[in-house]
């Protein structure tokens, strides 16, 4: 009998032990289906998402610092579904940073006195607040003209046509200039200006400097330029010439500017390049021809289409823009002004000596060589 | 000859010039000259013997249109046709057909009908053969026919029973079509899971593509989004007939190409409306501000070329009806099978469609064979002066109610009149049944298709004189006073009869009555039309009408009465004021107006609160001053606006106000923000975070320097000076409404607020600590559960309504029942407390009117 106890007992601490496993099985099974079903996320039919950015402005950069939910950002840049873990996140804000930073810098655009500052996206993080996930996107603007003019941003983040968030605002804490403050971007309000602004001489003023750096910066309209003043033999040549320049690329500038013509770039650049090949070309073959200012009217309406495709107007014609569009043209005709009055009296001083002839056809044919290779590069990398 | 080296430059520079548009243009060019196209041909056949091949002998059929999307073809004497596909336009190519009147196409074993074949991603240049069986169908030369209407199913986990009940009809549905929003975020999971339901149904399912079937995990391009779509269920747009009804299935969502499908659809009508009277089916709304973009406008002057008859839509997750986009049409809103917005029960609808007109009634899921005595009650003592009627409610979600009867004791059968989608009612007999003592009242309905039931109760009828009716205090605006506290100046006791009822042919949602004068006022929906919202004058003595008056859309919110005049919202974003006593029309704020083609969208889900000869207005419109939500000021008098200030939000950006002390409160788009206001000036004085992640529908309680509000199955509270959280509550059940909406207000009083729950819980809590003082939970069930009813409290009692089909007084120190009143469906309005009378509304679109004894 007692062993048939102890056995009893044995096989009912046994049976104890099982139905406590199976309990225990059983309600961690329970929790864990109840965690996953309450750990599941709510879903809002209504997609409304809050932004907040804060905007500085230091100099001639602008930094718009702008928190977005990271779903939809995400889905808007087409970078792919969010990941679960932060450092997935952001390796997928790695990989997807040329295609955040097109959306970014196409959808939030800022512009000063009518003038399109240059975006690019500094930095993206993922950031936690409450239990919303966020891209905090650093975007940085180049600015040419008077830190102290009128700034606009238009933000166009979150279209009806995405679908993809059906109420989204941000919140803007502000410092453009002088002017400080709040603005509320929604689906009503896109565009958003800070008050004040300058005068257009002010604007203009501002914009010489910008005018005057493009011209010097870009090595094809020195070429150009120095082409132009190998084939001129007198002062009077050389004003005809660049007054023939001057008059047609300012026509391109303003009409490409303004963008009511718009020629791409992809067609634009290589023509410029050839047609310093050409120039060079003909003043080896001859000497100044009888339809040279023809052929740099030409040219010249080539050229403003070039200068026209670095500065992006916001196309609101008022005076500011004709006044940062003069600024610009005016920038580049001192530019200009400047390279003819720092290499013209070379080209005259040397042309007193007897080995100025071989040297001239030296240089232009370098010239023309660098043009072609412009040429053939531009052809072919469009 | 020879050239001058000048001018062989000259050409040199010319030709490399040349050179340069060469690249730009090439493609360009080649495209003109050669698109990337499929040729995509075959034979739309007779498939006799439904074996999906054509076999000799089964004949192709002439006039059919073939189409990519883009173009479409006609299939010729022989029934071929061919086509050229452009492959770069989407990823997944398709090619699908307008089925005729007459035919059926087959489905797939998901029930997807199948006018459509995948192709693949064709290669430019390929030829690929694709033949069409279609199957003869005479029923679908018939003009008179039945479809089901379901919209916003989402992942919903009763969609495959929902798609049941809908198939288990006695009538003979064409098919069933869903308005869009199948998933949530166009996964492959999420498209399986949809198909898998829909493999539930015998009958075939027309999809439609709503905004939650772009899939955002690619390319951020439509033919990247859409993919998904196609792959799963197949195009965005295509067109079937039936009858002599030509359906157009649209994709108004805002991704989509607009031209392309523009385009497509004009193609379409031109080819196939003639004759024919269209429906339109697509997932936004036309008239809301939470709907289509705007541009989709355009399609209005479209549609008004033909004799368009019906516009069914989705998205909003409520019941509504319009006519005002496209000329002649009904614009059309079903509520979601997964969860809805405006609180009504979720549903489906069936569209009846004549030879010359239809109608398409609304359907809550998930009833069976629902019959409900209500007058007299079963187990109720009445006095044979008040035996006037026998009124019963029945509900059969599949089937209409279309006969029922009643005897007494052993009295013949009487035959009952219908009232709305639940009510039938008949004169109480002379004679016998009369006498006092017990009697016993037999019921028997029968439903469309014969399915028949009853029920039966006993009653006890007395000589006792009924019991005087006493009109009290006004009960004047939404859940009683200005401050929306809830609390009857009356004492009621809890021992009531029934005194009347008032029947209308509307629907009472979350819409409550008030009293003023000695009258009853209630709103009423209409869920399927224009004819019967509106406003009903009641006198509160005798429970009969003293006048009704049409409103321009359906009333959802409560009317609040002061000055002589009664103020009634509709969702259109209108508000009436009318002469109290007579119903004429005194004032009428409307929407502002925009300039054509495009249309102004505008709504209102709430009620407006008046104080001090002001009544405060919340709207909310897609374009102008009201395009984040308004609140309006208006003088009673005249409806003069004294100020107007914004709101915050911009979906759904309105709410009920409360006023007191100075200060307007409104709960905005989720409810749970709260905006503070200077009620002389309009100035925002603070705004609330949202806290509690809910929905619309709630409104404020503001009493004792705090701020009460619900929302996703719970409470909270803030300070009433600066808009600080002080506590929240949260009710602990599963909601029974999905999503966990909560339109209840809570009532205040004495340092304690009392409030329903979805959850079905109805719970007093400290107003200092938000500490539990008692908790009870009314019995319901899924589709028939939750209390969206804001309690009123009148002396030791707490009267409330529950969603499971019963009107309660729970006592107030502990929430025990003491009485309770069956109507056997939703009681989601707020009961009015005015001297000894408690006026209720219910679903079945009835007010009841109970007596203190």
């Amino acid at each position: 009998m007692s062993t048939g106890d102890g056995r009893g007992r044995v096989r009912f601490a046994g049976v104890a032990t099982l139905a406590t496993l199976v309990v225990l099985v059983a309600w961690l099974t329970f929790a864990l289906t109840l965690a996953s079903a309450l750990a599941r996320p709510a879903y809002a039919h209504v997609r409304a998402s809050e932004a907040t950015s804060v905007v500085r402005q230091q100099g001639s950069t602008v930094q718009f610092l702008t928190s977005i939910e990271y779903r939809y950002l995400a889905a808007a840049a087409g970078i792919g579904l969010p990941p679960a873990n932060d450092e997935a996140r952001q390796r997928q804000l790695a990989s997807g940073r040329d295609k955040l930073t097109r959306y970014l810098t196409s959808r939030i655009v800022v512009s000063l006195d009518g003038v399109q500052c240059e975006g690019v996206l500094h930095d993206a993080t993922v950031e936690h607040r409450q239990s919303t996930t966020y891209i905090r996107s650093d975007l940085r603007y180049t600015c040419s003209g008077e830190p102290s003019g009128r700034y606009r941003i238009q933000y166009i983040v979150f279209t009806e046509d995405e679908a993809i968030v059906d109420n989204h605002t941000n919140v803007v804490e502000y410092q453009l200039g002088s002017s400080r403050g709040a603005f509320v971007f929604d689906q009503a309000h896109r565009e958003f200006q800070t008050g004040g602004g300058s005068s257009p001489l002010h604007v203009a003023a501002g914009f010489v400097g910008f005018g005057v750096d493009h011209i010097l910066r870009g090595l094809d309209h020195v070429l150009f330029l120095v082409v132009l003043l190998l084939g001129a033999t007198t002062i009077p040549g050389v004003v005809k010439v660049a007054t023939s320049f001057t008059a047609a690329h300012s026509l391109t500038l303003a009409l490409g500017a303004l963008g009511w013509v718009e020629i791409p770039g992809q067609i634009v650049e290589p023509l410029i390049a050839l047609s310093i090949g050409y120039v060079a070309v003909e003043n080896i073959l001859t000497s100044e021809t009888r339809h040279r200012l023809g052929v740099v009217f030409a040219f010249g309406l080539l050229h403003g289409l070039g200068f026209a495709n670095s500065i992006s107007l916001t196309g609101e014609f008022d005076l500011a823009t004709l006044g940062a569009l003069a600024g610009f043209n005016c920038g580049i005709e001192l530019g200009q002004l400047m390279l003819i009055g720092s290499i013209f009296p070379i080209l005259l001083f040397i042309r007193r000596f007897s080995w100025s002839g071989a040297a001239h056809t030296v240089v232009t044919a370098m010239a023309a060589i660098v043009a072609m290779t412009w040429y053939v590069q531009r052809l072919i990398g469009a | 000859m020879t050239m001058r080296p000048v001018t062989a430059l000259r050409v040199l520079t010319g030709t490399l010039a040349g050179l340069v548009l060469v690249q730009p243009l090439a493609p360009v060019v080649a495209e003109v000259v050669n698109p990337a196209a499929a040729e995509v041909s075959g034979v739309v056949y007779l498939d006799k013997d439904r074996d999906g091949t054509r076999d000799a002998g089964e004949p192709g059929i002439p006039n059919v249109s073939v189409s990519d999307g883009v173009t479409i073809v006609q299939t010729d004497d022989e029934g071929r046709y061919s086509l050229d596909l452009d492959v770069e336009r989407r990823i997944t190519d398709i090619v699908y057909l307008t089925k005729p009147a007459g035919y059926a196409v087959p489905v797939d074993e998901y029930s997807t009908p199948q006018f459509y074949r995948i192709l693949g991603e064709l290669d430019d240049g390929a030829s690929v053969q694709v033949d069409f069986p279609l199957r003869s169908d005479p029923k679908s030369r018939r003009n008179d026919f039945t479809f089901a209407n379901v919209a916003d199913v989402h992942v919903n986990p009763d969609l495959a029973a929902q798609l049941e009940q809908i198939n288990e009809t006695a009538q003979d549905l064409a098919f069933v079509q869903v308005s869009g929003d199948l998933t949530n975020l166009a996964t492959d999971e999420e498209f399986t899971y949809y198909r898998n339901a829909t493999a539930a149904s015998k009958l075939p399912v027309w999809p439609a593509v709503g905004n939650h079937e772009y899939f955002n995990g690619g390319e951020p391009t439509y033919a990247s989004r859409i993919d998904n779509y196609r792959r799963y269920v197949g195009p965005e747009w295509y067109s079937f007939d039936y009858g002599n009804r030509h359906f157009v299935v649209l994709e108004n969502n805002g991704a989509a190409p607009f031209e392309e499908q523009y385009a497509w659809v004009m193609n379409d009508l031109a080819l196939h409306a003639k004759g024919k009277r269209i429906v339109v089916l697509m997932h936004m709304p036309m008239n809301v501000p939470f709907g289509s973009p705007s541009d989709y406008d355009a399609y209005e002057e479209l549609f008004e070329q033909y004799d368009t008859e019906l516009v069914l839509v989705g998205h909003e997750h409520s019941n509504q009806a319009d006519n005002n986009w496209v000329k002649g049409a009904r614009h059309v809103q079903t509520n979601s099978s997964s969860y809805t917005i405006d609180h009504s029960p979720r549903g489906f609808r069936y569209v009846h469609m004549r030879g010359d007109g239809s109608d398409n009634p609304f359907r809550m899921y998930g009833v069976e064979r629902a019959l409900t005595i209500t007058n007299p009650a079963p187990g109720s003592e009445v006095s044979r002066h008040a035996l006037k009627e026998v009124q019963v409610n029945a509900y059969h979600t599949t089937d209409e109610v279309r006969e029922a009867r009643f005897r007494i004791d052993d009295a013949g059968w009487v035959k009952m009149r219908r009232s709305g989608d639940f009510s039938w009612y008949a004169s109480y007999p002379e004679g016998k049944a009369r006498s006092t003592g017990r009697h016993t009242l037999r019921v028997e309905v029968v439903a469309d298709g014969g399915a028949r039931w009853s029920t039966s109760g006993t009653f006890t009828v007395t000589d006792a004189a009924p019991p005087r009716i006493v009109a009290g205090d006004d009960w004047e605006q939404y859940h009683g006073d200005a401050a929306h506290s809830g609390i009857a100046a009356d004492k009621l006791s809890p021992d009531l009869e029934l005194a009347w009822i008032y029947r209308t042919p509307g629907t009472i949602l979350t819409g409550s009555p008030v009293i003023a004068d000695g009258v009853a006022y209630v709103g009423t929906r209409d869920e399927n039309d224009l004819k019967v919202n509106g406003v009903h004058a009641v006198d509160l003595e005798t429970g009969k009408r003293l006048w009704w008056a049409r409103t321009d859309a359906s009333v959802h919110g409560t009317p609040a009465v002061a000055d002589g005049l009664v103020f009634v919202p509709t969702i259109h974003g209108s508000l009436f004021a009318f002469d109290a006593k007579t119903g004429a029309l005194r004032w009428k704020r409307t929407p502002e107006p925009v300039d054509p083609p495009t249309n102004q969208r505008s709504y209102s889900y709430y009620s407006p609160a008046v104080a001090d000869g002001v009544v405060y207005w919340p709207y909310q419109t897609r374009f102008g001053k009201a395009s984040r939500g308004l609140l309006a000021a208006l003088d009673t008098k005249t409806g003069e606006p004294i100020w107007e200030s914004p709101m915050t939000g911009a979906t759904m950006s309105d709410g009920t106000p409360a006023v007191v002390d100075g200060k307007v409160f409104v709960g905005n788009e989720t409810a749970d923000r709260v905006i503070a206001y200077d009620a002389a000036t309009g100035e925002q004085l603070w705004t609330a975070t949202a806290r509690l992640g809910g929905w619309q529908d709630a409104a404020p309680t503001a009493v004792d320097g705090k701020v009460f509000i619900g929302s996703n199955n719970g409470v909270i509270a803030r300070d009433a000076a600066t808009g600080t959280d002080l506590w929240t509550y949260r009710s602990p059940d599963p909601s029974y409404i999905p999503v966990n909406a909560t339109p209840s207000a809570p009532a205040v009083v004495d340092g304690t607020l009392y409030m329903g729950f979805p959850d079905g819980r109805v719970t007093a809590l400290d107003v200092e600590t938000g500490e539990v003082v008692w908790s009870v939970r009314l019995p319901g069930k899924p589709y028939l559960g939750g209390v969206l009813s804001p309690p009123a409290v009148s002396g030791d009692t707490v009267f409330v309504g529950s969603n499971g089909g019963r009107l309660y007084a729970l006592d107030r120190a502990t929430g025990a029942e003491q009485w309770s009143y069956e109507i056997g469906t939703w009681v989601a309005s707020g009961p009015a407390v005015s001297g000894n009378v408690l006026v209720a509304g219910a679903w079945d679109g009835n007010l009841y009117a109970f007596v203190a004894r």
